[in-house]
This record gives C-alpha cells, structure tokens and sequence, in this order.
C-alpha cells in the first residue's frame, strides 16, 4: 500500500500544488488556531500560578481579603505572628505601577523588611551583598533584579520613576537583586520597596494586599489553616499560594473554554476545506481511480491510498500549525490578555513561552485525525468509482442530485436542527456549556447539509432568470450547478460557514458592547467621571481614597457626587461574584426603576438605601438560584451579613453575578473606605470645557486620577469591549482566508470537471466571453446563495449565542442587538472575495487548450 | 480458453432500452487471437467487458478456463484483473504522472513483487514492445501509439492468460494502428497468449486467427482466418466452418478456409 501511496498519491499531491497547498492550508489553519489557544489556555494556567507561588517566597499559607481587589489591614500580620504554629506572618503589597513616561509596568512587591524573617522568606540575594533591612530603611530607595535592571538600563544609583496614588515618585536603585533569588527568579520586573514606601506610594492606609504566612517546619499546614481560620473569622480567606492561583485560573476557565470553542470551530472549517480539496481531487483523479481499478487495484487499497494521503497531509500539515500556532499565541497572547482583563477583571499577563511538546502531539493527533475524517468520504467515493464509469470521460451526472437524496439531505439537516432545540432546552435546564457547544456545531453542520439541496433548488428555480439574463451562457451556468450541486454546495456552505461565523462575533459583540455601553450611558450616567488612571487589567479602575470626595464635591458648579465602588472578586460560596456599592443618589425610582427586572423599585430602593435589603442582578439570580424576596447570606469583615432581595435588576459589571448594596453599608461592613469612581452632576450653566477644567484642577496633586466626560467615558468601554473581542477579529481573518481558498478551489475544479465541455463550445465558435460570463454567471448563483444562507445561519447563531451560551458560558445575560451594518460589511466583503477567487477559474476557462481537452489523455 | 454460454445483457430501461448481448455463445481456445467486429452499438465492447469482469452479465455464463467469471466476487474480478487478464483500452488509460517503466510496473507493484523481479519484468515488457529506450519517458512526451505499446505492455507484465484490448487502434492513425497490430500479432505468435480484440479496423481481419461479427448483440459471423489445429490442438476434430445458426434466428457463419 505504501508503494501505491509513494507512487499515485506523492506524485498527485506534486503534481497540484494548489490542491495540495489548500488540504494543507485548511488542516493548518485549524491546527494553529487550536494549538495557539491550547497552548496560551496552558500559559494562563501556569502563569497564574506561578505568579501567584513565586511571589510567594515560602509562605504556605496566604490571608486575604473576601474580595481579590479588597484589602487587609497589616495589623492582622502581627496578630497572627502568636497563633500557634506560625514561624512568621508577613504583610504583602503586590500590586501592578506604571513607570513615568512609559508604557511599562513594574510589579509592585513590598513586606516588611524590619522582619528578620523576610529576606529568607522571600529569597531576597542582593548582589555584591548586603542586608535588605539597612537598604531600604531609606524610604526613597527600591531594590530591583539584576535582569530588569540591565532591560531598563539601570544601575545602582539611577532612579526609577513610577506613577502612583500620591502622584510620580523616584525611587532610587540602592542594589540589585541576584538572578538565583525566588522572586528575582520568576523572570517578572519587580520593583522592591519596604511596606512602608508602597503604602505611601499607593495611598493605602495601614492596608496590604495580604499576609504570607510561614509555618515552622514540623508544624502541620493544615491544623494552622484551622487557627487561622478561626482567628480572622470573616475578615478574611486562608488560602494557599497554589490554590489562589488556581482560585484565578478556574475563575477563567469558561472564558478558556469559549476560545477553545471557537478554535474548534475554525478546526471544523479546516476539514472542511480538506473534504473539499480531497473531494475535487477525486473528481480530477477519477480517469487515474478508473485505471487503476482496471488494472486490478481493490476498491479498498483505493480507500486506503486516499487514507494514507490524507494522513501524510494531515501529519505534515499539523506539524506546520504547530509551529505557525506557537507563532499565533505569541501574536494573540496580548489579545487574550486584553480580553481576560475586561471580562474577567484580571490582570493576566500571558506571554506565549513556546511550543510544549503535549500540545504539540496532541495537536498533530487531532489535525490528522481531522484530515483523515474528511478525506473518508471522498475516499469511499473514490473507492465506489466503477471502473468503467471513471474511464469515462464525458460529464455524468454522477454529482446530479436526484429528487430522493435531495429529500435525505433536507431530512438530515432537519433532524439536526431538532437536536440544537433539544440541546437548547437540554442546556438552559442543566446549565451544561457542553450541550451549548454541541448546539452550536449542530446548528453550523445543519446549514452546511441544507446547503445541498438549497444549490439544488436554486438551480432549478434561477434557470429562468439565468438564461434571461445571461443567454447561453446562464443556461451553461444552471446546468452546471444542477449536474453537480454537491460540489456546489461545497462552495456554498465554505462560504456561508464564514458568514456565519462573522455574524455570530459580530452580534455578541455588539450586544455585549451596546448593553454595557447602554447601561453605563443611563445608569451609570453624570457629566464627569473621577477615577484611577489605573486598572487591574480590565475596565474597572483601581480603588481610590474616598477623601477626594469633599474637594470634587466643593467645585464651583457641581450639583452632586455620587461614588461607585466593585468589588469584582468578591467570594459568595464557590462563584466569583460582583460587589457593587452605590451612592445614594443612584437609588432612585426614576434612575434605576427601567433596570428593574423583577420587584417594584419604589418600594426596594428605600429599604436598599437605608442598607436594610439588597439588589441582585438578573445573571446572578439565574446562576446561583437566587430569587426575589430570598435572605442573603455574605460574608463581611464584620462577620455574617444576612439581607432580603428586594429586586432582580440588569446588570453588567461581573460575568458571574452582582449583588448591589449601598456604599454606607459596604464601608461599615467591609471596612473599605475606597471608591473606583466618582460620578459628577454638575449645574447647566458652565460650560463642560470650564468644569472639567476646574475638575482637573481640583485633583492635580493626585497623578493618579483622571477626570472624563460622560462621552468619553462611554468611549472608554466601547474600547475596552473592543480590545474584548480583538481575538474575534483575528479569526474573522483567519476565516476569510479560508473561504478564498475554498471557493477557488471548488471554481477550479468545476472548470476542470467541464474543459471538454468548453473546448466542445470553441469547436462551434463560443468565445472566451460566453466562457467567462458561463463560470461568472455560476459562481453569482454561489455567493448569493452562500450570502443568504450565511446571513441566516449567522443570525439564528448570534441569537443561541446571545440569548443561551454566552449566559452559561460566561455568565452575562445580554440584549440582543443584531450587526446589520458587520453584516452589510461581511457580505460585501465576502462578494468581493469569492468574486475575486472566481476570476482565477474564469481566466482558466477561456484558456483551455481546445485539442488537449478533447484528447482523452 | 475463455468461453460465453448464453450470455444477455441489456442496459436502460423502458424507451431507452438497450440490448446489448441477447444470447451469445463463444469459446475462444488458448492462444487464438480472435477479433471482435461489428457495428456501434452491436455489443463487442459490452462482450469484452464482461470478459474483464468490468460489467455483469444479467444472464449467461463466461468462464476463463475452469473459472466462472459469472460468479466471481467484485474482489474477485479485480484480482483476476491483476494477476491473469491484461486489459488494453482505446484511450491507453496511462498515468500521466508516471514514466513508461513505472506505468508498466503498476500491476506488479500492488502484489508487492520485489524490485528487481518487477523491474526485469517491466524491462523484457518494454522490449516486448520495442519501447526500452523510452523507458523514463512520461505519456505527455509520447506519442498515441507509443503510449499504447506501453499500455499493451503493462497488460503483458503480468504474464496474463487472456488479454483483453477494447479497439486499441481506435484512436491512433493507420500507420501507429498497423504496427500495433503488427505488435498484438507478434505477441500472440510468440507468447501464444490468449486475445480478444474488439475492432473497428478490418485490417485486423487480416491478422486474426479468427473473428467474429456481432450485429444487435448476437453473432453474426464466426471466421477462422487460420487453420483452428494450428492454433489449439482442443479444436481437433471439430468442423472448420462454425454453424453458429439456429437459436435467436442467428445466421450461419461463413468458412473461409
């Protein structure tokens, strides 16, 4: 077999470099995009982790806040200092801060250097020795590793300027850490300071971001975790380093599953191409399939050959998306970033470190496996070719769809479209994410089968029209589609799957950035916003002293202020929820009634005022079972907290779930007096320009803060949900692409297929121009049926994804908005494109050498 | 010998009926070179495929020596096809992509016969037909008879017990259409293979031992162009002159020797 393989099929696969190209592109495409996502899926994974343990030092066990944005008084690291067990208990910032006039970051780590137990803890080696302690007890002096000092072009005795809450500060590189230390060892660009100086830096009064704690050696991990939890009560969580990296990389997990989906899914498109590419190979090879049969190849060594070939495509062709998807993660990594933080809330900084060879084998199995499924059916076709049949040169009608297979393909893509409504029922009632992934397939693999009878159909019903509007040539169009509308449909369905894939990203897209830029607009409105510069990675900027209300607040003009404050990983049982607490100002009837869902706002508003009730978004009370008029249970610094719901409202400011409460009891429950935003109303009679002018000179001290217009906030989001679905548009390309590919190919081998065909009309005079306006004439027929089929498929996709996924996948109830004008657009480019790849055909058309097609070798 | 007892096959349905063998009866003995003439659409191709075991036959039997064709599976057939009859067709049916040598080892290479074998059998086939040196040529560089001695000679590698040529002159001009012939002639004489020719050509008349006439999918004619003893001694005492008359109102052959 191996012989007939290296002897038919290596010499075929040569011999047709564009087919060739195209079973290897199609398998190539698929390949990178899932290995790329699987591999930055992976890096997202490790790297939470690995931030999470290196920064860690040795600790074992970690205190922190109920939320992953609150923070811990550092008192609590002395007082747990005596619990038994616990060798030391150290007070940590680890926060993210920006360099001055740079686009860099450094990352923030700070504890308390007076502790004798630190500098082992953490690994602190300073080069050329040294005692951290006598280092920087000088405020103004940072340590940083040797590594990022030699990036950044520093030596000891340089300054390094950061931003911070207190506006741009120097710090002066008094040593260097050495390379073999633990946190110098984690790669990452520390900036190293004494407790004291962060807190002043970031404005954090006796707070940290948590308490490391190191237990002795014979102490059991467990039993102190036990006493701790006892000791801290509700104020705070006892984690371990791993388990918070972990708590973090669960918390994306959906987001890793959706981009894994949609990896598959441009798999899915790749053997496709393949089935097409082996397809039209078939069709050009049956005169060789015919042959050898003849001279006494079995129909299974035919299948086997077409086997083997498909598995030589697909090995070499998964070994080059290998190495093209190492190259795409790097390319998405910041992409995937970008839309982890605005969802998530997270900072990931994920950064492709190359091909892992699990990945790689799994990949290269996958994409052979792929290959191999697509070719079986064209290889069975091949085998099932009767000699005498593949001898035959003249057009057969083999691809002809009789009313009867017509009527299976209608039945098959009907019985599919019953199992995505079944999926639907199934997946709202189970919450399975693996039923709305199934849905989604279902629903693509139904419209790529309805693609069939639908070129058949519109074969017959266009005829008119074709040969109306074309003459001969539209007649030669209508009967070539009709005798081979499965090929056709090929075309077809390539190009509405890329429809429809562009039509579903687009549609989450503009629901999910018009009901977050909606919401934000209306509800959380104002002519001003005051907030951080600053963000951990997403929307949401970073937390600020609510002291810089009284002085927004006396600007001459402002009417009122009102404050915002998300806490965006508070824990509420297993889930990672929203905590927003809003001003009063925000709990009218008129303002927040329309956001109503469930309750009656003037009666719920008051007593959510007065911190008696609270609110719960409409995705929270779906997910964790929540209903009106039930008792909530949190968990506060001040220990239980135990509230009615009063009202189910809409909200978007967690995936998982908001619960709403006034700013005064958040304050007094969570110890936190920090507010994200401030909301300014100011009086009609100044101009904006003026106000915000007088609001920036109110803050000027503060670096740190930055003053927007209403617009310009809500441009803030939109380019942010942008930066969300940047991702979407890198696979837009990808699939356009492909699509190119795929209706060149099919053009192609429907030219081949009719050569005698056009050399028969030359004979009788046809010139190249009814030639032409024949295979134009076909592939209009193509794109605007490809066109309309796509638009629908995109549509009803757009909607599951929106209406049903994307709840149980990510969490976010969102309203429907469909991209008319994404959809315009991708029509448009779709026309241009397959009109484009059409040309090619055509060209080739008119170029058949008359004699050379007659000839039957 | 290869023998048709009552062979029908008809192809369409309804209006577009076609019959295309109502009865033949046959027996061509070992190492005759029989020719099978007639006109469009009288059924020598058809008679010919069956043969090969291309195309079933709805009714009647063809045995190739002590094998029934007639009941032979499709994997069957495609061996038998491999390893016993060689089939030589108008169009050459060559691969392009493959030279003269690799086309002619094509047979020998699916039994995974060892190089050497292949390649000495490929070689004496290629010098069977007077095309050694034109071994490493591609079919694109060759001309039409060309590429049919070199179709002939991958139907002789296989030392086959019949072969089975469908108008191989068909689509060559008179002078590569005689030395094909000529070829085909020389190649029975020599090897005393087993032949059935269907043609067109009435220049092959000349060059049979025998041939046959179909009109309407029965035999018209039967002639033996050479004495049947000097052929197949199983044909001894037989009558020289074929009676094939009588049964479908078929018309006695006439003897010409």
């Amino acid at each position: 077999m191996l012989r007939l393989f290296s002897l038919v099929s290596l010499r075929e696969l040569r011999l047709k470099p564009g087919r060739t190209a195209l079973m290897l592109g199609g398998i190539v495409v698929g390949v990178s995009m899932v290995s790329a996502i699987e591999l930055l899926n992976r890096e997202v994974v490790e790297q939470f982790r690995d931030s999470m343990e290196n920064a860690s030092g040795r600790a074992e066990l970690q205190l922190v806040a109920p939320g992953t944005d609150s923070r811990l008084p550092d008192e609590l690291a002395y007082d747990l200092a005596n619990v038994s067990g616990v060798k030391t208990a150290l007070p940590v910032i680890d926060a993210s801060v920006p360099m001055a006039d740079s686009a860099s970051r450094l990352r923030l780590f700070a504890t308390d250097f007076t502790n004798p137990r630190a500098e082992e803890t953490y690994g602190v080696t300073i080069v050329g020795g040294g005692d951290p302690l006598e280092i920087l007890a000088d405020p103004g002096a940072a340590l940083l590793p040797e590594q990022t000092a030699r990036r950044l072009s520093l030596a000891v005795g340089d300054t390094v300027t950061v931003s911070g809450a207190i506006g741009r500060q120097q710090f002066r590189v008094a040593a260097l850490l050495a390379g073999d230390g633990l946190l110098a060892a984690t790669g990452e660009d520390f900036l190293v300071m004494d407790i004291m100086a962060a807190q002043r830096l970031l404005a954090l009064d006796r707070l940290v971001d948590r308490v490391d704690i190191v237990p002795f050696e014979d102490a059991s991990v467990a039993d102190i975790k036990a006493l701790l939890g006892e000791a801290v009560g509700h104020k705070a969580q006892v984690v371990t380093p791993y388990g918070r990296g972990n708590y973090f990389a669960n918390a994306v997990s959906s987001f890793q599953v959706m981009v894994f989906s949609l990896s598959l899914l441009a798999l899915l498109t790749g053997m496709f191409i393949v089935y097409s590419a082996v397809s039209a190979s078939v069709v050009s090879r049956q005169r060789a399939i015919g042959t050898l049969r003849a001279v006494g190849v079995l129909r299974r060594e035919i299948m086997l050959m077409f086997a083997a070939e498909s598995v030589a495509c697909g090995v070499v062709a998964s070994t080059i998306g290998c190495l093209v998807g190492a190259l795409l993660a790097r390319l998405l990594s910041s992409q995937l970033s970008g839309a982890m933080g605005v969802i998530f809330q997270v900072r990931a900084e994920i950064t492709a470190s190359g091909l892992d060879a699990g990945v790689a084998l799994k990949a290269i199995g996958l994409g052979t496996l792929c290959s191999l499924v697509a070719a079986l059916l064209p290889a069975w076709k091949a085998a099932s070719l009767h000699p005498l049949e593949a001898l035959d040169d003249r057009p057969s009608g083999r691809e002809a769809l009789e009313g009867s297979q017509s009527r299976y393909f209608s039945l098959a893509a009907a019985v599919l479209v019953a199992l995505v409504v079944a999926c639907i029922i199934a997946e709202v009632k189970f919450r399975s994410i693996m039923l709305g992934n199934i849905a989604s397939t279902a629903w693509f693999l139904a419209f790529i089968l309805a693609s069939v009878p639908a070129v058949s159909w519109l074969a017959l019903r266009l005829r008119p029209a074709l040969v109306h509007t074309f003459g001969l040539a539209g007649r030669m169009a209508s009967e070539s589609l009709a005798r081979s509308s499965r090929r056709s449909a090929v075309a077809v369905a390539a190009l509405a799957l890329s429809l429809a894939t562009t039509i579903t990203f687009a549609g989450l897209f503009l629901s999910f950035e018009r009901s977050i830029v909606g919401y934000v607009g209306t509800f959380m409105d104002g002519d001003f916003s005051v907030s951080s510069r600053h963000t951990r990675g997403g929307w949401l900027e970073e937390p600020i002293d609510s002291a810089i209300l009284p002085r927004v607040e006396t600007v001459p003009g402002v009417d009122r202020v009102e404050t915002l404050r998300l806490v965006s990983g508070y824990q509420y049982g297993a889930a990672r929820v929203g905590l927003l607490a809003l001003s009063d100002g925000f709990f009218t009837v008129d303002h927040y009634g329309p956001w109503f869902v469930e309750g009656t706002a003037s009666d719920a508003l008051p007593a959510v005022r007065k911190g008696a009730a609270v609110l719960v978004s409409e995705n929270f009370s779906r997910l964790h079972g929540v209903e009106l008029g039930q008792q909530l249970l949190m968990n506060t610094a001040e220990g239980e907290l135990d509230l009615p719901v009063v009202g189910i409202v809409v909200d978007y400011t967690s995936d998982q779930g908001a619960i709403v409460l006034a700013s005064r009891l958040y304050a007094a429950q969570w110890r936190d007096p920090t507010v994200n935003r401030l909301h300014v109303y100011t009086s009609s009679s100044r101009e904006p320009a003026a106000m915000r002018a007088a609001l920036v000179h109110a803050v000027s001290d503060r670096e740190d803060l930055k003053v927007l217009s209403l617009s310009s906030l809500l441009e803030y989001h939109s380019s942010h949900v942008r930066r969300a679905f940047a991702l979407a548009g890198s696979l837009e390309l990808l699939m356009l692409i492909v699509t190119f590919a795929g209706i060149v190919d099919v053009l192609a081998s429907s030219v081949n297929d009719r050569r005698r065909e056009f050399a028969l009309l030359s004979v009788v005079g046809a010139d190249s121009r009814l030639l032409t306006r024949s295979v134009m004439a076909e592939s209009a027929v193509l794109i605007s049926a490809g066109i309309c089929l796509g638009i629908f498929g995109g549509a009803v996709s757009a909607w599951m994804w929106v209406e049903f996924h994307w709840t149980w996948l990510l969490g976010w109830i969102l309203e429907l908005h469909f991209p008319w004008q994404a959809t315009a657009r991708a029509a448009l480019l779709a026309a241009v494109v397959a009109t484009l790849a059409t040309w090619g055909p055509a060209r080739t058309a008119t170029r058949v050498d008359t004699m050379e097609a007659l000839r039957s070798d | 010998m290869i023998r048709f007892k009552n062979v029908h096959k008809t192809f369409g349905a309804g209006d577009n009926q076609v019959c295309a063998a109502q009865g033949i009866d046959l027996e061509i003995p070992v190492g005759q070179l029989c020719g099978i003439m007639g006109p469009s659409g009288s059924g020598k191709s058809t008679l010919l495929h069956i043969a090969a075991g291309l195309v079933d036959a709805d009714q009647g039997s063809v045995s190739i020596g002590a094998r029934d064709v007639s009941r032979m599976t499709a994997e069957e057939l495609t061996l038998m096809r491999r390893r016993e009859v060689g089939v030589v067709f108008q169009f050459f049916n060559l691969l392009p992509y493959l030279d003269a040598r690799e086309n002619v080892e094509l047979p020998l290479l699916l039994d995974a016969i060892n190089t050497d074998e292949r390649r000495n059998r490929a070689t004496k086939a290629l010098e069977m037909v007077g095309l050694l040196h034109r071994a490493t040529h591609r079919p694109p560089q060759m001309s039409g008879g060309e590429m049919q001695r070199v179709a002939i000679a991958r139907a002789l590698v296989i030392s086959p017990r019949l072969v089975l040529a469908d108008e191989p002159t068909g689509n060559l001009d008179s002078a590569a259409g005689r030395q094909i012939i000529s070829l085909l002639r020389d190649i029975n004489d020599s090897t005393g293979v087993t032949m059935l020719v269907v043609t067109h050509d009435p220049v092959w008349a000349a060059n049979c031992d025998r041939v046959v006439r179909l009109v309407d999918g029965l035999v018209s004619e039967d002639t033996y162009l050479k004495p049947r003893d000097s052929v197949d001694s199983e044909t001894n005492g037989r009558p020289a002159v074929a009676e094939t008359g009588g049964k479908n109102g078929r018309k006695a052959a006439t003897a010409l020797q």
